[in-house]
């Protein structure tokens, strides 16, 4: 390869590179929408591993994309159109708490037996998945 | 946070209490935060803070969820949980005190009412004490809870690495919006 050859790879090179690394930087946090599950479970069975054992719960569900199915307890639509829809856990205190942004279209109802996913945040009296997104015709 | 458990066990559970003792909670908390730099702004959200108020005694508590706070950029989230906040190691930030300058029924009159919150703020396994003025609006069956105070990274051991420190003020404003209804 000669210099010249050299010289335009190496600037192609640090092109790309660049332009990889601005989009790391502006990449918005992801939604679960879309994604595959990195771990799928009932609302109950969830809720029970955090209150057990948070730091083992912590552990394999945080930051993970969890798909969970349940009885919907309560639909919350709050003041700036995101919607908070709690799940049935056999708890009278503690629910399985997802959050959708606003606009999007849970399809929740009080009652309804449902399957939701989104990413685990960690176990505060609820366990709270965030960015949630219904996964339609779940079995 | 077992404190806040304690709390509401009891208000849903000893139904011989009368409606006036049982405290004030929330599930909707919200927590912002804002620096502000000439380099940059950064801004993150938590709207899941739990809170726990009982007006007879004056005692205050809220329990938030670290990886809960919301950036609008993904390596923001990421820094802030896993090199500043070591989310992993310490997942909650507790605040545990007292509000004064509101009654139990004002708590439920309609009106706007000052007070003062002091108590101790425990963030990254430090506890500080912090104090600050807040407002209560009641309205309806809500009372809605506002305070911002400042908090500095360093008092928490939260270390900045150098080459960064510019990007983040060296006193963060902290926001706090809580509203309360009766248990």
């Amino acid at each position: 390869m000669n210099k010249r050859s050299f010289l335009l790879v190496a600037v192609v090179a640090i092109a790309v590179a660049l332009v990889l690394g601005l989009r790391s930087f502006s990449a918005k946090v992801p939604q679960a929408e879309g994604r595959s599950a990195d771990e799928t479970t009932t609302a109950e069975a969830l809720f029970t591993a955090f209150n057990s054992d948070e730091a083992a719960a912590n552990a394999r569900y945080n930051d993970k994309v969890v798909r969970v199915s349940g009885v919907v307890r309560s639909v919350q639509p709050e003041g700036d159109g995101r919607t908070t829809v709690t799940l049935e856990t056999g708890d009278a205190l503690g629910g399985v708490v997802c959050e959708f942004a606003a606009g999007a279209d849970h399809g929740c109802t009080p009652g309804a037996s449902v399957t939701l996913q989104g990413f685990c945040s960690g176990f505060n009296l609820d366990v709270l998945l965030q960015r949630c997104s219904a996964v339609p015709n779940a079995s | 946070m077992k404190n806040i458990l304690r709390l509401l066990a009891a208000a849903i559970l000893v139904p011989s209490l009368a409606t006036a003792q049982k405290p004030f909670a929330s599930r909707a908390g919200e927590i912002s935060f804002h620096s502000s730099t000439p380099i940059e702004n950064i801004d993150a959200v938590n709207r899941k803070a739990n809170s726990v108020f009982d007006a007879t005694s004056g005692a205050i508590e809220f329990s938030v969820l670290i990886k809960g706070f919301e950036f609008e950029k993904a390596l923001m989230q990421e820094h802030f949980n896993e090199n500043y906040m070591e989310s992993n190691t310490y997942p909650r930030s507790t605040f545990k005190g007292k509000m004064t300058g509101i009654t139990d029924e004002q708590m439920t009159k309609p009106g706007k009412y000052e007070v003062n919150v002091q108590g101790d703020l425990t963030m990254h396994g430090v506890t500080k004490p912090v104090s600050s003025k807040g407002i209560v609006v009641v309205e309806g069956t809500t009372a809605t809870a506002t305070s911002t105070f400042t908090v500095v990274p360093e008092d928490f051991n939260i270390a900045i690495p150098g080459v960064v420190r510019g990007k983040i003020a060296e006193r963060i404003e902290v926001k706090v919006r809580i509203p309360y209804t009766r248990l």
